[in-house]
């Protein structure tokens, strides 16, 4: 009883006070500022995407883009000053495509989706959040390239689907690592769709092919 | 008792002057006789050689409300039922900028306002009236520096501008004006200015204000060592011009949504669309690079 009691009392310790907030993975608390009202800083705060200014200095003069690019000093005609606050919220935003076009289309910058958004669950599609790892394969199968406009890497496939740490499972029967040299003779292709070079020499030496 | 209704009077007095002083405006120009500020004389004949578009009706030769607004019996609907918004309220409309209607009858070059902005002549001498325009005299000695109350401004720095330009000339200004840089900021400022041999003024009460990005003063009036005329090198009488880019499609319609929902709240779309700007002028460094915005801003991450 007494045990309980005191695990009790440890766990309301280690519970925050109502007057507490608990910021989301990776977000910042807010700081007794006005300056935390501000948009931007609201924005530096925003789960589904990350943008780390430094990070990206160089490579935007390089670009011969600066700030600009996304936060436009454009000319208007709007005098009226609440609906143009509204509006340059609107225009400073993170523009998907403006992204995408280096770190995914190009892939000039890093590709890993988790750098930019830190919280999957923002930026997945609805048919991901029931048990989707279970039930990809039908979709995976029927169309790979919807599956590869955000899993680039291959790598993302074959470390579950390739493991040699585990009995099967996997994307091909049980014992196929002895029946898969006729396979790979007749459609080597196919084998190339998940496989590189590599992951043969790791087994065959270049004599035995 | 007396105090009350002396109460009562004062409260109630503005409302009933406020409420005099509109009334003209339920009452259309036919009843009134009266026309909104700014506004055209009506009534009165064209000048010789005016040559305004067909559309533009006259009245016995002389200027009416239909001469240049579209909408039915302008001069019988009273002030406050005109719709402002409808596209042909000015003939031929909407016009942006509004000067573009002036242009149906007057000519541009010679109605058009100078831009005080070009300083200096063909043969490189200052135009002295243009110096006129902000600054109660001309200071001969252009390099020499200056205390805020010896610029002898025709008004408060904050406010000069306003003469001539919008408070809302270009997205994100408002976000700019009056903002208050904090210790840190201006620390900052202090350190981009002396590395890059630029001032960033304030206005008198530490806000931003439009001088603090922008020099008034052309390439050339001052010595560009110095620090107050120090800026981008450009082409002034070219004026800011921006280039049309292939990312406007994917931005409109990554906007699409959004500007849908203010023209829902606001009864009007915005145009809001994607372009790079090629001609930067009257800055103290280049937006282009950025240099000009990392001035002040400093970024942890």
């Amino acid at each position: 009883m007494t045990r309980f009691l005191l695990f009790l009392f440890l766990l309301q310790l280690s519970l925050p006070s109502p007057a507490q907030t608990i910021a989301p993975a990776g977000v910042a608390m807010p700081a007794d500022d006005d300056d935390e009202k501000k948009w931007w800083k609201q924005r530096e705060k925003r789960s589904d995407v990350y943008y780390p200014h430094n990070a990206h200095m160089e490579v935007m003069k390089e670009e011969g883009d600066s700030c600009l690019l996304c936060h436009t000093f454009n000319k208007t005609d709007i005098t009226d000053s609440d609906k143009l606050k509204q509006i340059t919220v609107i225009a400073n935003e993170a523009l998907k495509p403006i992204c995408h076009s280096c770190h995914v289309d190009e892939m000039r910058g890093p590709w890993r989706c988790d750098l930019c958004h830190d919280d999957k669950t923002k930026i997945w599609p609805a048919d991901h959040r029931l048990d989707y790892a279970n039930h990809h394969n039908e979709i995976a199968r029927q169309d790979d390239k919807w599956c590869q406009t955000c899993h680039l890497d291959r790598n993302f496939c074959t470390d579950c689907h390739l493991r040699r740490d585990t009995a099967g499972a996997g994307y091909h029967p049980l014992g196929y690592r002895t029946l898969h040299g006729l396979e790979s003779r007749l459609d080597s292709g196919r084998c190339g769709r998940c496989h590189n070079e590599i992951y043969c020499s790791d087994c065959h030496t270049a004599r035995d092919r | 008792m007396k105090t009350i209704a002396a109460l009562l009077m004062a409260l109630w007095t503005p409302a009933l002057l406020a409420d005099t002083a509109d009334d003209w405006q339920r009452q259309s120009y036919r009843q009134s006789k009266r026309l909104p500020d700014l506004h055209h004389a009506v009534d009165v004949k064209l000048a010789d050689g005016m040559q305004p578009p067909a559309a533009f009706e006259l009245k016995d030769g002389k200027l009416s409300c239909q001469t240049c607004h579209g909408l039915e019996k302008m001069d019988e609907t009273p002030y406050d039922k005109i719709d402002k918004k409808a596209a042909n309220f000015l003939r031929g409309g909407p016009y942006r900028p509004l000067e573009k209607f002036c242009y149906n009858c007057h000519d541009k070059e010679s109605h058009q306002r100078p831009n005080v902005h070009l300083m200096l002549d063909e043969s490189g001498d200052i135009k002295k009236e243009h110096c006129l325009y902000c600054h109660e005299k001309v200071h001969e000695q252009r390099d020499e520096p200056l205390a805020r109350e010896q610029l002898k401004l025709r008004l408060p720095a904050e406010k000069l501008c306003f003469g001539c330009h919008l408070k809302t000339p270009h997205l994100n200004a408002l976000e700019h004006q009056g903002a208050k840089p904090k210790d840190n900021m201006k620390k900052h400022m202090d350190q981009a200015a002396r590395e890059h041999g630029i001032i960033l003024p304030l206005a008198a009460d530490g806000r931003v204000t439009c001088v603090s990005c922008h020099s008034p003063h052309p390439e050339g009036v001052m010595d560009i060592n110095n620090p107050a005329g120090a800026q981008v090198s450009a082409d002034v009488k070219k004026g800011v011009k921006y280039q049309e880019h292939s990312w406007d499609q994917v931005f409109r319609a990554d906007k699409d949504e959004r500007l849908l929902a203010l023209a829902m709240q606001h009864g009007e779309r915005p145009d809001l669309g994607y372009r790079r700007l090629s001609n930067e002028v009257l800055l103290r460094l280049p937006a282009l690079d950025g240099s000009l915005c990392l001035s002040c801003h400093e970024f942890e991450r």
